[in-house]
């Protein structure tokens, strides 16, 4: 079956760009991905749309081929920021600028209606048992139970290579699959840990620099959550060894007493 | 437990034990404090003697700290807390106070979770387990999963010794595999929380929705005084900072040396063991003990040497501390932090002051309200004791003292309680700042029974009476107290008809200097007695005499106020109390420049023998009426020769003034048999006398007397039982209507007593002695033993009414506002505000019905429209 132009391949999705150009299209491995994890999806992504106060490619449809399910939103054309700062370098710190700009502007929008980071990192720590010693595990629980809750709306993949800007300098935020609600600094933590294990320790610092200049959030709050987000990551997989040495060394927290 | 293996594993298994541990506890509770004292000592014998085992255990299990320092902590655990608490009483009956009729009852809270941390898994256990033990609770352990075993071992040890003494089988209980999960589900479902460890485990506690003892970390900064003995602090601070390898909370974390004092002490340092890393070696040491600022697990209770080794550094086997040399304190520096090793940062400060900025900045840091410890020459510089104390937020502020043994108390100081579980007060985000304790896990019940307060009859110093008394009585001025100076106070009717000669006359023959203050009027003003107080500024008196009615009688007492005590704010003196002894303002003692002669020549206020002065602010019409002992006049001079010709009118007025002072005390709540004796002669008086003095005047000497005895028994009655509502609404009354003040009580007296006398009134007065609604009661006896009769209590009652109905006809009070004269419409008008100026009279308070406003306005109404009968 013909659907548009394949993009990307994933071992549990295939993503299209549609013939008219018009689409996104996500269809989803069922092998892999239960029918309710593509519908959280839509969902998330939905409500973050609802909300209308940054732009994201909007769902336009749900559907299913054969078994598979499948998610079509609309094809924003574009740049990726990654894209454009390989372009023209000498722009870095114009764009990472804005690029926190924008993640600030996201951080001040409540999103009462998702799911909590708080539940999922939860949930993510758990399935660590292999990984992480039991001791460990109970240090990073009680890590997170010591932060306080908050209803802003997070992303939890903010890269570079997740933000498009259009002809007309329009910024759209994509892949919203795993946004939640919670305190942003766990979603500048995962920022900061997604340079880092991109080996972009300048990038890293810059970001993170630039974050903290133009909000107030304190750093030691970033550094707080980096164990947890480290766990996350952990619990995603697809890391060289290298990648999950870094990772772990992070999640050997002990409280203080 | 011990029968059937419980294994606590999962939310269900936890409920199971949960509820057996209740049930056991519920036991517990009833047993006497012998049982319980010889569990308590059974169960501390038993830990004590396994000290070793179990340090061997929790240094093998978590491989962190020194088995030998962990023997100390078990060894204290035990020991210490046995030897402080042993004779404490926690059952029953406790701080018994027989004739204040008050007792406490010590009660366990029930279950206790006790969170356990793996920097001290086995003694803080020991020491959880005991004392929940010495307060009959039981107690469910959550332990660190990293120090499992060795807590459950140290918490069975306590338990079969306990059940072993005859504590039920089932008082301590622990989760075999621990888990954030259950340990908050415990949390959830015990009585209190007593939770040792980092932020995350105490915020967890906090937010169980069960009260919680929870404590926090440290970050203890020392700092070393150029005083100090250098030697004693740098052997302190390595003792300390290597005991158990840094693990305990209290720990000294950075030391702050003064500058003169720095190169020395750091080759102290040296010379007890510490190693003092290169700088070319730092940045590895400081991304070793911390990870982008989080406290790195693996350097926790590590050798000095190991953690070196972790960080590159080769150093000798025998350094037991690594010393880092650091300027910041901010959290950017990883040797500002909390490090729970043998790793220590050290501070170069210019002087003392700037010493304890820094050590606040570290106690900011992360150790807000935990410890801070100061080396320093302690018998010369209090001083700096002193400053390092006021500017430390923490709990515990240890001088000369090593702070890991100083900090849980017994050890370096013999009054801070020992303890393994230490609070940090507000500032750490606890409920308690001292060192926790058996008086933690107490419900302390208070059985107060009711007690009376304390009466009393206070008096002028003397008061002379009988016809031509004056002349004798002033001489004491001169041979007794031996005054020079005489201050005249009385208005400008008795001193412009020369009324005033009986005195000054006197005064003159006696050779003694006086002067003569006349400009006082009725309702005597703040700028009246300014002035006199001013006049007596100039002339310096040593004796003040005020000649007169109520107003220069009230005058002059806020003049002597003025003139003892120019700084006296008004304002504060007539702050209305509940009760004068509680009152919150400190009244000036009087007395130091003069005393105080009063002179009555009417009969009625009884000023003469009262503490009371009322004095108006001419600017804005606010009454004050000022109340203390220390206006009580220090003689009274009571001369009915001076009352002979009292007109007409101010007889009435005057007379009927003492009739409802002698009522209102008699039923006043803090009436007693001494006030009834006055407050009765001066009524029987006032029945008899009053008629006849109003109507033969001077020619009824027999009358004025007894009418002018009547007047100071009366003063003396409401001096010490105070008044009631006739007088608030009677003040009011005055205030709104300006109707002279005898006949604004005398129309409210009836509709008052009225009120009064129910037996079930819509609230009643608050006063120890006042048992019931008893004013109807008082009043029937009053007026039988005044002579009043009836067939039954009503009927009395009723006749007392009629009686004092015939007396006001005699004197011709009107009988009702209206009659009085006051506009109808201009009375409606003011009522509601009248009524509730009223309620907020000081005179409310003693009144035996407490009056809602709304009944207030009732009465005035009645007042108003004249009674009739219901």
């Amino acid at each position: 079956m013909n659907i548009g132009q394949k993009l990307l391949e994933r071992t549990n999705k295939v993503i299209y760009r549609s013939e008219d150009n018009q689409y996104l299209i996500k269809v989803f491995n069922h092998t892999m991905v239960p029918k309710s994890d593509v519908l959280q999806e839509a969902t998330i992504q939905s409500r973050v749309e609802e909300l209308n106060e940054i732009l994201i490619p909007s769902v336009e449809e749900v559907f299913k081929i054969g078994d598979d399910w499948c998610i079509a939103s609309k094809y924003i054309e574009g740049k990726t920021l990654d894209q454009l700062i390989e372009e023209e370098p000498s722009k870095l710190k114009e764009y990472m600028d804005k690029f926190v700009l924008l993640q600030i502007k996201m951080h001040s929008i409540t999103a009462s209606k998702l799911q909590t980071v708080h539940n999922l990192l939860g949930e993510r720590i758990n399935t660590l048992k292999g990984e992480v010693s039991a001791s460990s595990r109970y240090e990073l629980h009680l890590r997170l139970d010591s932060f306080n809750r908050d209803s802003k709306l997070v992303q939890l993949d903010y890269n570079l290579s997740n933000i498009v800007v259009t002809s007309d300098n329009k910024w759209y935020i994509l892949d919203w699959a795993h946004a939640r609600k919670g305190q942003p600094e766990a979603d500048v933590a995962l920022t900061y840990l997604n340079f880092m294990l991109e080996d972009k320790k300048d990038m890293a610092e810059l970001y993170l620099k630039l974050y903290i200049k133009h909000s107030d959030i304190a750093k030691q709050v970033v550094n707080d959550y980096l164990p947890l987000l480290a766990a996350y990551k952990l619990s995603r997989g697809h890391l060289s060894e290298e990648q999950t040495k870094y990772l772990l060394s992070l999640t050997n927290i002990a409280d203080y007493q | 437990m011990s029968e059937e293996q419980l294994v606590v594993n999962d939310e269900k298994s936890l409920q199971e034990l949960i509820s057996r541990v209740r049930k056991a506890q519920e036991e517990f509770a009833n047993f006497p404090q012998e049982k319980v004292d010889e569990i308590f000592y059974q169960a501390a014998l038993a830990a004590n003697s396994m000290r070793i085992p179990l340090a061997q255990m929790a240094v093998n299990e978590t491989g962190m700290g020194v088995m030998e320092d962990k023997v100390i902590k078990n060894h204290y655990a035990a020991e210490y807390i046995y030897n402080k608490y042993k004779d404490a009483k926690t059952c029953g009956k406790v701080n018994e106070n027989k004739s204040m009729g008050y007792y406490e009852i010590y009660e366990p809270i029930g279950i206790i979770a006790c969170i356990v941390p793996t920097t001290n898994p086995t003694s803080t256990a020991i020491f959880k387990a005991l004392i929940c033990l010495k307060t009959r609770n039981g107690c469910i352990f959550s332990p660190h999963p990293r120090a499992r075993k060795s807590t459950i071992e140290a918490a069975k040890i306590v338990l079969d010794a306990a059940v072993k003494a005859g504590a039920p089988k089932d008082i301590i209980g622990w989760i075999d595999e621990p888990s954030v999960n259950l340990s908050a589900l415990l949390m959830k479902s015990c009585d209190t929380v007593l939770a040792t460890g980092g932020p995350g485990m105490v915020k967890a506690a906090y937010s169980s929705g069960k009260p919680a003892v929870g404590v926090g970390p440290g970050n203890t900064p020392a700092v070393i005084d150029s005083t100090a003995n250098l030697k004693l602090a740098a052997a302190s601070v390595i003792h300390s900072k290597s005991f158990d390898n840094g693990m305990i909370c209290a720990s000294e974390q950075s030391v702050i040396v003064l500058k003169d004092v720095y190169d020395e002490f750091k080759n102290l340092l040296v010379e007890y063991g510490g190693y003092i890393i290169p700088r070319k070696d730092m940045d590895a040491v400081r991304h070793t003990i911390l990870i982008n600022g989080s406290l790195n697990s693996k350097i926790v209770g590590q050798k000095a040497t190991t953690i070196a080794k972790m960080a590159g550094l080769e150093i000798p086997e025998d350094r037991k501390v690594l010393i880092g040399e650091v300027k910041e304190t901010d959290f950017k520096e990883e040797f500002a932090h909390e490090k729970l090793s043998p790793v220590l940062a050290m501070y170069k400060a210019d002087d003392f002051e700037q010493a304890v900025k820094m050590a606040e900045d570290l106690i900011r840091q992360g150790g807000y309200g935990h410890t801070a410890s100061v080396y320093l020459h302690e018998d010369t510089q209090q001083d700096k004791i002193d400053l390092f104390a006021h500017t430390m937020k923490t709990c515990r502020i240890l001088v000369n003292t090593p702070s890991s043994q100083g900090g849980i108390g017994d050890i370096y100081n013999f009054m801070l309680t020992p303890s393994l579980t230490l609070g940090c007060g507000s500032w750490g985000g606890n409920s308690v700042s001292d060192n926790v304790g058996i008086y933690n896990l107490l419900n302390r019940k208070h059985i107060a029974e009711r007690r009376e307060n304390m009466l009393w009859l206070k008096l002028p110093h003397e008061l002379y009476f009988k016809r031509g008394c004056l002349k004798f009585a002033l001489r004491e001025i001169k041979d007794v107290y031996h005054k020079n100076k005489v201050f005249v106070v009385t208005d400008h009717f008795l001193n412009d008809s020369g009324f005033i000669k009986c005195v000054t006359n006197e005064l003159e023959e006696m050779g003694l200097t006086y002067t003569v203050f006349s400009d006082v009027s009725p309702d005597p003003t703040l700028a009246c007695a300014k002035e006199g107080a001013h006049q007596m500024e100039v002339f310096k008196p040593d004796c003040i005499i005020a000649v007169g009615g109520g107003s220069p009688m009230d005058a002059a007492k806020i003049m002597w106020v003025m003139y003892e005590h120019p700084e006296a704010d008004f304002a504060k003196m007539a702050i209305d109390f509940m009760d004068i002894r509680k009152r919150v303002y400190q009244f000036p003692d009087m007395g130091s420049k003069a005393m105080f002669v009063a002179v009555p020549t009417t009969a009625g206020t009884g000023s003469e023998a009262t503490p009371f002065a009322v004095i108006t602010d001419e600017k804005d019409g606010t009454k004050y009426p000022i109340t203390d002992y220390a206006l009580m006049p220090n003689m009274a001079i009571v001369d009915a020769d001076l009352m002979m010709n009292i007109p007409k009118g101010l007889t009435c007025a005057s007379g009927v003034d003492v009739l409802t002072h002698a009522m209102e005390a008699l039923v006043s709540m803090m009436a007693s048999d001494y006030t009834d004796a006055y407050a009765l002669k001066s009524l029987e008086l006032v029945f008899k006398y009053l008629p006849r003095a109003y109507k033969n005047g001077a020619s009824d000497p027999e009358a004025r007397e007894e009418m002018a005895y009547a007047s100071s028994l009366a003063g003396i009655a409401f001096a010490n039982a105070f008044l009631g509502i006739v007088h608030s609404t009677g003040h009011k009354l005055g205030a709104y209507f300006h109707i002279p003040h005898g006949l604004c009580v005398c129309m409210m007296l009836i509709p008052v007593m009225k009120f009064n006398a129910s037996d079930n009134p819509t609230k009643m007065g608050t006063f120890p002695q006042y048992a019931y609604p008893s004013a109807f009661e008082k009043y029937v006896k009053v007026a039988r033993s005044l002579g009043v009769v009836g067939k039954s209590d009503k009927e009395v009652f009723d006749n007392l009414i009629k009686k004092i109905e015939e007396l006001k006809a005699d004197v011709k009070v009107p009988s009702s506002i209206k009659e009085y004269g006051i506009n109808e419409e201009e009375f409606l008008s003011k009522l509601d505000e009248m009524s509730l100026a009223a309620f907020n009279d000081q005179c409310t308070g003693t009144n035996p019905r407490y009056p809602l406003v709304e009944e207030i306005k009732k009465i005035y109404l009645e007042a108003y429209y004249g009674y009739k009968e219901d």
